[in-house]
């Protein structure tokens, strides 16, 4: 997981100097004007705009008939009954209240009257002269990250592995031929250096990519290299599986060079053992000593409290062992757990091993370790989920920059994966499919630029934008998001209809219990203020 | 077993009847037939699925989607109008 300071960054000709001190005094953020390539930034924006013409339907020139001077007008609100006399509404940026029934008539028919006509003025559900421009201001930030270039970059520098874990696409190799070289690692790196974002993280994914650790250290020392020339600022990190291929060597250079390092753990000895497969006993023990290496290397590096991040993967198994897992997670000290669901994609497809579930019973497991963080939290320990904390920050008003859960999705715009064989996919997920949809490009034929013009890149983009869907009538939409590359595996097309994906499902239900749990739970409310006092958001 | 709703083409929009009918797919293949005067939904269940859906409940879910259907077209206008400010360069405030 890799920890990101709340920065926005703002091209000096897209916002008004004014508009950049506004957001300064009332945000309290810190903006920063940074020279943004133009070609791309217009590209992205029209896309959206031609994208979100064609979805809602005339083309963009005739869209003269509504004025700004026509204020005051109800918003488009989306709206969902939360129980027999309220209602949830929302509108584009994200804002949202609680409606009675009586009122949600009113408000249906347009007859609204004073004191309600304030309330939904605030939320911007109603629209005057007073809230516009702040309306498209909170709408412009929203979208800021289409201005950006991609700001992840994930390099896989080997598809070996060292395990053969039950869900996972690697199997246990070690072949030369599936390693990155020294010449692909470099132009990678330049190719990562063509992105007109000023700053940005470099993700160290595999296969184990500590397997290919003179890749990695190439890797960063060019880009260090670069970032210094070229006054860019770069960050690093790795998912690893923490096994024998870490050593003491690798583990000093990582640090010595802020990697931000997250590595598997599934939960107790067994299941962790388990998921790890057959050909690696013991993993939990090797993993706890290799835990113990990295706590005391960073102590004798610096004295900043150790920073642990790991990453759990659900398999039928954890569904009843909410709590052992967390447990697990709190005696090695991690803070923070990240209830992901299993990524319908590759081994993990094997019905043999019987490791998918329903989205009612991942929505029940996920509950389930809310509740108990929630009841762990209670009595003083601190402990977070990344869901949890990913839903309550879109709720509360901020776009996160997760980027699987956003329209549009991340997908080439927000990050790029690099193979270690130089081909150019839009994520990690669509390198793992097995469709060459997702593959959009070579880093020996093409530079960045060209890549993120590509048609293809561009359809990917397109698909992911919620307002062609039904979403365009959900209430969750403005915190919500779909992948293409999971549809097209599950449905064959990118097209999505996203009621009939487990992941709306999950998503729909997850958003719904955070905003019941917010209304109806005094206890659960007042530990929500305080982990969004405390979020320090995450990027990828 | 198959099952099929009949519905006054004078009383709701197609589009209405297509938002409406997004709640079902995931448990019902679903075909919209029409003559001169009526649709006609047809439901076939998926996967062994053998609930009856109740008429009235659909009859309340268009209502709803119908004003949520005319809600976003009525919108339309504002919601491209500000789109548009939102995500063009910035020029002018008053531009
Ligand atoms: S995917 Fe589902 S929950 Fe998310 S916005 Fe679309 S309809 Fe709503
Ligand atoms: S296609 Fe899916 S995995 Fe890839 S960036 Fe979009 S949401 Fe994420």
């Amino acid at each position: 997981m890799i920890k990101m300071t709340n920065t926005i960054k703002l091209s000096k000709d897209f916002y008004s100097p004014s508009f950049i001190s506004e957001c300064n005094s009332s945000n309290g953020e810190t903006l920063q004007e940074v020279a943004i390539d133009d070609k791309l930034r217009e590209n992205a924006n029209r896309l959206l705009i031609d994208k979100y013409n064609q979805i809602i339907g005339n083309p963009v020139d005739e869209i003269s008939s509504f004025q700004l001077s026509d204020l005051p007008a109800v918003n488009y609100f989306r709206s969902l009954k939360i129980s027999e006399d309220e209602y949830f509404i929302s509108v584009d940026t994200g804002n949202w209240m609680i409606i009675s029934k009586e009122d949600y008539e009113l408000l249906k028919k347009n007859t609204v009257n004073k004191s309600l006509s304030t309330v939904l003025e605030k939320n911007f559900i109603l629209l005057t002269e007073k809230n516009i421009d702040s309306y498209i201001n909170k709408l412009r930030i929203r979208y800021g990250f289409l201005t950006e270039g991609p700001t992840l970059h994930i390099v896989v520098v080997t598809s070996n592995c060292n395990l053969s874990c039950i869900y996972c696409q690697a199997s246990a190799s070690n072949v030369a031929a599936n390693n990155m070289n020294q010449v692909t690692a470099n132009e990678t790196v330049d190719r990562i250096f063509e992105s007109p974002s000023d700053s940005f993280i470099i993700e160290f994914q595999g296969g184990e990519p500590l397997m290919n650790f003179p890749a990695i250290k190439n890797i960063i020392q060019y880009a260090n290299r670069r970032a210094e020339r070229d006054h860019k600022q770069v960050e690093y990190s790795l998912i690893t599986n923490f096994t024998s291929t870490v050593t003491k060597e690798k583990l000093i250079f990582l640090m010595e060079n802020n990697v931000s390092i997250s590595f598997s753990l599934d939960g107790s000895k067994e299941l962790h053992e388990k998921n790890r497969g057959r050909n690696y006993p013991n993993a939990f023990e090797i993993l706890e000593k290799k835990v113990a290496l990295y706590k005391k290397i960073w102590a004798s590096l610096t004295d900043e409290p150790v920073e642990l991040n790991a990453l759990m993967t659900t398999t039928t198994t954890s569904l009843p062992l909410f709590r052992e897992i967390i447990d697990t997670y709190l005696n090695f000290g991690i803070t923070q757990i990240n209830i992901r669901s299993l990524t319908p994609l590759g081994k993990a497809l094997d019905t043999k091993e019987n490791l998918v579930y329903t989205p009612e019973e991942f929505v029940d497991f996920w509950k389930n370790s809310v509740g108990y963080v929630l009841e762990l939290r209670a009595k003083g320990i601190e402990i977070s989920e990344f869901f949890l904390e990913l839903i309550l920050t879109k709720l509360f008003g901020n776009e996160t920059g997760f980027m699987d859960l956003r329209s549009p999705c991340g997908a080439g715009y927000g990050q790029i994966t690099y193979n270690y064989d130089g081909q150019v996919y839009t994520c990690d997920e669509g390198r793992m499919i097995y469709s060459d949809y997702f593959q959009i490009g070579s880093i020996y034929d093409q530079q960045l630029n060209n890549i993120l013009l590509d048609a293809k890149t561009q359809s990917v983009f397109e698909s992911s934008i919620l307002e062609q869907y039904y979403c365009d009538y959900c209430a969750f939409k403005p915190y919500c998001g779909v992948c293409p590359v999971l549809h097209l595996q599950q449905k064959d097309k990118i097209q999505i209809n996203v009621l009939e994906t487990g992941h709306c499902e999950i998503f729909f239900k997850m958003i719904q219990h955070i905003v019941e749990l917010f209304i109806n739970d005094e206890n659960a409310r007042e530990e929500f203020q305080k982990m969004l006092m405390n979020v320090n958001w995450q990027k990828n | 077993m198959n099952q099929k709703i009949q519905i006054r083409k004078s009383l709701y929009k197609k589009e209405a009847i297509i938002v409406a009918l997004q709640m079902y797919l995931k448990k019902y293949w679903v075909a919209i037939l029409e003559d001169e005067s009526d649709y006609f939904i047809q439901f076939e269940p998926k996967n062994g699925n053998n609930i009856k859906i109740s008429e009235n409940e659909f009859i309340n879910q268009l209502i709803e989607a119908e004003f949520i259907y005319m809600k976003s077209l009525e919108s339309l206008p504002l919601r491209k109008t500000i789109m548009k400010k939102a995500l063009e360069p910035y020029y002018d405030k008053n531009d």
